[in-house]
């Protein structure tokens, strides 16, 4: 079972006793091929980047696009593709924008004509490893959060049991991550870093991002998808100048309605 | 349904009743792919419809060597019934052409909002993966494309495909839900 076939069928290109032939094809396998769906994926975006020749463009519209189920498939893919345009073109916009200062390439050119051979290879090897590194965390990078919920806790040192007073957030759809302020208190030592720790109800402990510090307040950065309903815990760690890591006794809580 | 009709129809699946089970289920899901490819609203409860038509004829005397066959057979006229239905009713069909031809098209906009949220509660590699495998690459260069992207990830193109489509369905299902509620 071809790809082309299976487009073939889905725009009745196939002759009738071909299209039944097909469909039988299918039935017998030991499960419903899968094929067909990634397939049927691709036409669609096909379609709807404007990639099918006039007459299958012609073709799926009047053969594919004939149930309402089928529309709805379509609709859905023409919603994600614009959003994924959009995430793409800003993303390229920012690289663009990273690229205009032209003296970085007469830099590189007049570097690299001034070199020896060995020194011109392990030049190359290293702008392959950065540039693989660059690619890897453009591609896999976790999205940078833009709109926020806020909240502002101070440390307490009773334990979650004991009804520790928690700061309350709700989290509407379209907030992306939580920010929350962790008021240091009075006479917590300087440190070089700090790093937090959030403890849910199941007692499962994650890392969480830290966007700043000063002297008075620790800020981090919680994504909105890892927040559940349910009251959460966030122990301060601080690094001294030393390297040494001590816990900032006492702990912040909140509550996710 | 009456149960006694519906043992006898398990029972021409597979006099063992466990092995009967599983044809069941297969059938039941091979129907539901059918459905889904001739692009019915509702497969699961056209499947249902197919195995209840089936379940009675057979209760009725109807000689049936090969239920999953016959399943299919039942299966196909239900798809020709409906077609007829649709085609009466079709006259919104040119409408929905022309306008998805118009970005702000009101179903595909009204789609777009609700799938951002979705899209969102992807993690953060999941998100990467559909932003890149779905980028505007034509022709031959997204093959290629594909068989890098794939090669990076340490699979095969096929069960990056697979992989890609299970993505787009969990958002169809989220948003299928978010419409729901909203």
């Amino acid at each position: 079972m071809t790809d082309e076939r299976i487009i073939a069928y889905l725009l009745e290109e196939l002759p009738e006793d071909d299209q039944e032939r097909f469909e039988d094809e299918c039935f017998v396998q030991e499960s419903w091929p899968t094929q067909i769906n990634l397939v049927e994926e691709d036409l669609i975006d096909a379609y709807l980047r404007d990639e099918l020749t006039q007459e299958r463009r012609q073709r799926f519209e009047q053969n594919y696009l004939t149930t309402q189920a089928r529309q709805e498939r379509v609709s859905m893919a023409a919603a994600l593709l614009r959003h994924i345009d959009e995430c793409n073109a800003a993303s390229k916009a920012a690289i663009t924008l990273s690229q205009t200062e032209p003296t970085w390439a007469d830099r590189f050119r007049a570097f690299w004509s001034s070199q020896n051979r060995t020194l011109q290879a392990a030049a190359a090897i290293a702008v392959v490893v950065i540039i693989s590194g660059a690619l890897w965390l453009f591609v896999f990078r976790a999205p940078v959060p833009r709109t926020f919920a806020t909240l502002t806790l101070t440390i307490s040192n009773n334990d979650r049991a004991e009804g520790a007073q928690a700061g309350t957030v709700k989290l509407l759809p379209d907030v992306e991550a939580l920010k929350v302020s962790l008021t240091l208190p009075q006479q917590s030592p300087p440190a070089a870093g700090y790093r937090v720790e959030l403890e849910n109800d199941d007692r499962e402990i994650k890392s969480a991002e830290i966007a700043g510090s000063d002297a008075q307040s620790v800020q981090v950065i919680i994504p909105a998808r890892q927040l559940a309903r349910g009251q959460y815990v966030l122990k301060l760690y601080a690094t001294k100048t030393d390297g040494a890591e001590q816990r900032i006794n006492g702990s912040y809580f909140f509550i996710v309605e | 349904m009456n149960p006694e009709d519906f043992a006898r129809f398990l029972k021409l699946l597979s006099p063992d009743t466990e092995e009967a089970g599983r044809l069941y289920v297969r059938l039941q899901k091979k129907l539901v792919g059918f459905f889904s490819l001739k692009g019915v609203s509702d497969p699961g409860d056209a499947a249902a419809d197919t195995i209840d038509r089936a379940v009675l004829r057979i209760a009725a005397g109807a000689d049936v060597p090969d239920v999953e066959r016959y399943c299919f057979g039942i299966a196909r006229n239900i798809v020709k019934e409906r077609s007829r239905i649709l085609q009466r009713e079709n006259s919104a069909f040119h409408k929905f052409i022309e306008d998805l031809s118009n970005s702000s098209a009101g179903q595909v906009e009204r789609i777009y909002n609700i799938l951002k949220p979705c899209f969102e509660q992807l993690d953060g590699e999941e998100q990467q993966l559909l932003l890149t495998y779905c980028h505007e690459i034509q022709g031959r260069a997204r093959t290629e494309h594909r068989r890098q992207l794939a090669e990076t990830m340490e699979m095969t193109v096929q069960t990056l495909r697979v992989r890609v489509t299970r993505l787009r369905n969990r958002l169809t299902e989220c948003v299928q839900k978010r419409s729901n509620t909203v």
